[in-house]
């Protein structure tokens, strides 16, 4: 029962999520005074549950009546979803769309939505998936509605609240089927009774595709895919920067436990289902991609395809297929904040998301117009940049497991994909300027843009510290 | 001592430097670019005077662990292979640096990408880590892109982007080769003596597949036909300088690693299929002619000719006999220097003319022979004139594949013709002729484009007299290369 310290930084994050309630309840009017003490609250929250985050533990790591577990992987994970949050806090510092709305309760939100996606990759249990995946759905609806003045940004909300209620029925369906298949709604059990699954064949099947089927939302998968592009562009884009990275990567770590770790190749064939996910996924997304003329669209639908790289990683297993994935997860945190964090700070001056209005940025703003290129260029997965470094890891964990369709489609869609990345490098570079005033960035923009491209660039050159530290993490216990 | 790690990243260095200056100072920028691929050139031409030719092993090597992971490591090596190559890059890095400071827009950015490209080249050519030799094959794409892109012709975005995804997806099949490769061996590795002393274990279907995929990979920037159409529009619309990295270094690279990897780690594969790429050489040398012989513009006509002198270079690799490599090898670099020649020299008129219409011109000999007489030895250079570079290479190539398909070689000895037909026809068109008032105010070359073109010049009259000098430090490893190919 003296586990629960492993808990602090969930229990850290809701108590500053609601100081910040708290900050609101108490601000009349917003003022920038209240926005800056906001900001620098949640900055503060999320510090301090960084730092009370516990080590992974080896054995014992099943908690709270083995509904939680504390292994490398919650460890992890909570790490990816802590610096996404820093990042997102850091740009909705000066995001001018936030401009006269009360920010307290907007930070707070994001703070409650990061304690749910750490409940989510440390669940042990069905229940506490379902819990957890509610636990963030609910503050991200209201923060991808909050310009409440924004019928797009309405839009956004409502369509990620139905998707959201959609694929929690479809997970409730499963969990019931699995349930009632094998007794229980804990991972533990399902682990021993899988064979049940087995004997069970079309009952059990199904209740594995529709858990599946949630998760696809949950990730983005095609073709569950279709909430993403119109949700990214109506959310504020801090948002949507923070819908690209931490709910994927916290679903396909959980995808991750359930598939590669709870359930070893039963016969039931669900990998190759998921490797026909992953084709679809990266195939579709980026072939659509090539059509966009809106960036954050194009992010969008360049987002879809990674996930469907990222899913190579759960398709070869193993533990190279996990540490495959940790490291795509990693990677992709920075680079696709990078390029997130360059979109937004230049939304403002551009007063336009649209590809034409990137021309000639080479001219007004050399550095954010290079720095997005290397964001796209490691997005393309081409070296020397991180991106290389993680598509090379999971092409190499399926090709270990035989996929070799797999990963030559994989890299055939890296080709595709920079169509649409050079599309946007093209205006940037040879096209000429229509405004010349130079652009400007406020602080916590620099901070953002130094810390993802310096990872961006370093662990493409020097990516033996954290291949090692992933592969000790991977080896996490089973539950 | 490191000299290959300085070797490749003295240039990168240099454009970092470059990236310091402020952007006014246009000069400043200009000659921290010659100096430091001018440093690069001078530390190949020691790497030169200390590699020993008489010992086929690697020579400076350099091998420290970069992923120990997947026990890839950071591992440079020279050879008789390399070498050539190596001083060939530096030599006309320098030259097309020297000849780009004419460049006006952007300067600071053209420089520093010039600089990124020749790094990634030298790698290319040193790198014997599957991993890193693959880094740095991609990063040729990143500058030259820019490269193309931003100081190219009138249709420099489409062939800019044409020439990325052409070759990318030649990449992509190198890249899921180079994987099985890994898989493969046992110990899992990217290092290709280790993979070399285990070629024997690799059945023969497994060696096919990896040839085919490496071969894909390589053949894009060779070009061979099919998956050639790239060139003649990246070759067009590319900056002088450019160009003549292009046709000079980047062909190379192709040709590089098919020589190192394909053969070198799949004998059994390179026997089955050699007959195919022979075929694919002879189609090179005769449709990349007729092509050329076809077209009214210069610098398409030069760049359709690449396509026929990579063909005569592939066509000496497939007797996979010592005579036969020596040639290849030699053609790679006389093709560099008589190619880049005319790309300086197209360029030059292009500057003053704003065309380069063949039929735009004539008699320009009487009013610019300076030029003309530039033109001329590169042009007979090219087209294979005895005690010029070219020819020694080309006969070495034919007189090796005639040994071995004589049909073959029979056909492809059409191509030298239809060459000199349409060198000569160019030099009749622009040179003789009545002269053509239109072009009363042309001056000649200027001291910038004679100090760019005159070692080229100088170099194809050397190396048509005096071969050996490429021949004698290449020819011990290009037989042990033979060696390596004998099938137990």
């Amino acid at each position: 029962m003296n586990s629960y310290h492993l808990l602090a930084p969930i229990f850290s994050l809701s108590a500053f999520a609601f100081l910040l309630f708290g900050v609101d309840a108490w601000t009349k009017e917003p003022t920038p005074g209240t926005r800056r003490i906001s900001f620098w609250l949640a900055v503060l929250g999320l510090g301090v549950s960084a730092a009370v985050v516990q080590s992974p533990l080896v054995t014992g790591s099943l908690f709270a009546r083995q509904m939680l577990i504390w292994d490398g992987l919650s460890y992890f994970f909570t790490w990816i979803t802590l610096l996404t949050l820093f990042f997102v806090v850091l740009l909705s510092d000066n995001f001018a769309d936030f401009d006269g709305l009360r920010m307290s309760t907007y930070y707070g939100l994001l703070l409650l939505a990061g304690a749910g996606l750490i409940f989510l990759v440390s669940s042990n249990d069905f229940l506490m998936i379902f819990l957890a995946i509610e636990l963030f759905g609910v503050p991200s609806f209201i923060v991808a509605g909050y310009l409440r003045h924004q019928e797009r940004s309405s839009e956004a909300a409502i369509k990620l609240f139905l998707i959201s209620a959609f694929s929690s029925a479809m997970l409730v369906y499963g969990i019931a089927l699995l349930y009632g298949i094998t007794g229980s709604t804990s991972l533990t059990q399902l682990h021993e009774n899988y064979a049940l699954l087995q004997t069970m064949a079309p009952l059990g099947l199904l209740a594995i595709f529709f858990v599946l089927v949630s998760f696809g939302f949950k990730i983005a998968l095609v073709p569950f895919h279709m909430w993403v592009p119109d949700v990214f562009e109506g959310a504020p884009k801090p948002v949507a920067a923070l819908l690209s990275v931490a709910p994927k990567v916290a679903g396909a770590a959980i995808a991750l436990r359930v598939f590669n770790l709870v359930l070893p190749q039963s016969g039931l064939g669900f990998f190759t289902i998921l490797a026909v996910l992953a084709a679809l996924t990266m195939t579709v997304g980026n072939i659509i991609g090539l059509q966009q003329t809106n960036v954050v669209r194009l992010l969008a639908y360049s987002s879809i395809a990674h996930m469907g790289y990222l899913l190579l990683g759960l398709v070869g297993g193993g533990e190279l297929g996990m540490t495959g994935v940790y490291m795509y997860g990693w990677v992709y945190l920075f680079m696709n904040l990078g390029a997130f964090a360059v979109v937004i700070s230049l939304s403002k001056s551009l007063g336009s998301d649209d590809l034409s209005a990137y021309a000639g940025l080479s001219k007004r703003s050399p550095i954010l117009a290079a720095l997005l290129t290397l964001f796209f260029i490691s997005l393309s997965g081409i070296p020397p940049t991180a991106g290389f470094v993680a598509k090379f890891y999971v092409f190499l964990s399926a090709f270990q497991s035989g996929w070799i369709w797999l990963v030559a489609l994989a890299a055939f869609n890296s080709v595709i994909s920079v169509g649409y990345y050079f599309k946007v490098v093209h205006q940037m570079y040879f096209r000429a300027p229509e405004g010349t005033q130079p652009l400007v960035l406020g602080p916590s923009e620099r901070l953002t843009l130094a810390a993802t491209s310096f990872f961006t660039l370093f662990l493409g050159l020097a990516p033996q510290f954290f291949v090692s530290t992933f592969q000790a993490l991977a080896v996490a216990p089973k539950p | 001592m490191h000299v290959l790690s300085i070797l490749t990243w003295l240039p990168l260095a240099g454009g970092i430097a470059i990236l310091l200056v402020p952007k006014e100072q246009k000069m400043a920028v200009r000659v921290l670019a010659a100096l430091a691929s001018g440093a690069a050139f001078a530390v190949s031409l020691w790497l030169w005077a200390h590699f020993s030719g008489g010992i086929s092993d690697f020579q400076f090597i350099e091998k420290v662990d970069w992923i120990p992971a997947f026990r890839i490591r950071y591992f440079l090596a020279a050879d008789g292979l390399s070498l050539p190559l190596l001083v060939l890059t530096t030599l006309l890095s320098l030259l097309a640096i020297i000849a780009s400071f004419n460049i006006q827009e952007r300067v600071k950015e053209y420089f520093f990408f010039f600089l990124l490209l020749e790094t990634a080249m030298l790698g290319v050519f040193i790198a014997l880590d599957l991993f890193l030799f693959y880094v740095f094959w991609e990063l040729t794409l990143v500058p030259m892109y820019f490269l193309i892109g931003i100081w190219g012709g009138p249709k420099k975005e489409y062939a800019a982007i044409k020439f990325f995804l052409f070759t990318l997806f030649g990449s992509v099949f190198m890249l899921v080769a180079i994987l099985a490769l890994y898989f493969n061996s046992n110990p899992h590795t990217f290092d290709f003596t280790e993979l070399l002393a285990q070629n024997v274990t690799f059945a023969r279907g497994f060696q096919l597949l990896v040839f085919i995929g490496l071969y894909i990979g390589f053949s894009v920037k060779i070009p061979a036909f099919p998956l050639h159409t790239w060139l003649p529009l990246a070759h067009v619309e590319a900056p002088t300088a450019v160009s003549v990295i292009l046709a000079g270094v980047l062909l190379k690279m192709g040709l590089y690693g098919l020589m190192r990897f394909s053969f070198g780690l799949l004998p059994v594969a390179t026997h089955q299929l050699i007959y195919w790429i022979a075929i694919i050489a002879v189609i090179n040398v005769v449709y990349g002619s007729m092509c050329a012989m076809a077209q009214t513009d210069i610098k398409r006509m030069i760049a359709y000719s690449s396509i026929n002198h990579m063909g005569y270079a592939m066509l000496g690799m497939v007797s996979l006999s010592a005579v036969g490599f020596n040639g290849a090898v030699l053609q790679m670099v006389n093709h560099g220097i008589i190619t880049g020649a005319l790309f300086l020299l197209v360029g030059v008129i292009y500057d003053r003319a704003h065309t380069r219409d063949i039929n735009a011109f004539g008699g320009l000999g009487a009013k610019l022979p300076v030029y003309t007489g530039f033109m001329m030895v590169a042009c007979f250079a090219s087209l294979g004139l005895p005690l010029l570079a070219g020819f020694v290479s080309e006969f070495l190539c034919f007189l090796s594949s005639f040994q071995v398909y004589p049909y073959l070689t029979c056909i492809s000895l059409t191509g030298i013709l239809i060459t000199a037909a349409f060198f000569l026809i160019l030099i009749k068109k622009v040179f003789l002729g009545p002269f053509n008032t239109r072009w009363e105010s042309l001056k000649d070359m200027d001291m910038r484009e004679l100090v760019a073109c005159t070692p080229l010049l100088v170099l194809m009259l050397v190396l048509g007299v005096f071969p050996s000098l490429v021949l004698d430090p290449i020819n011990v490893t290009l037989t042990h290369l033979v060696d390596l190919l004998k099938l137990p």
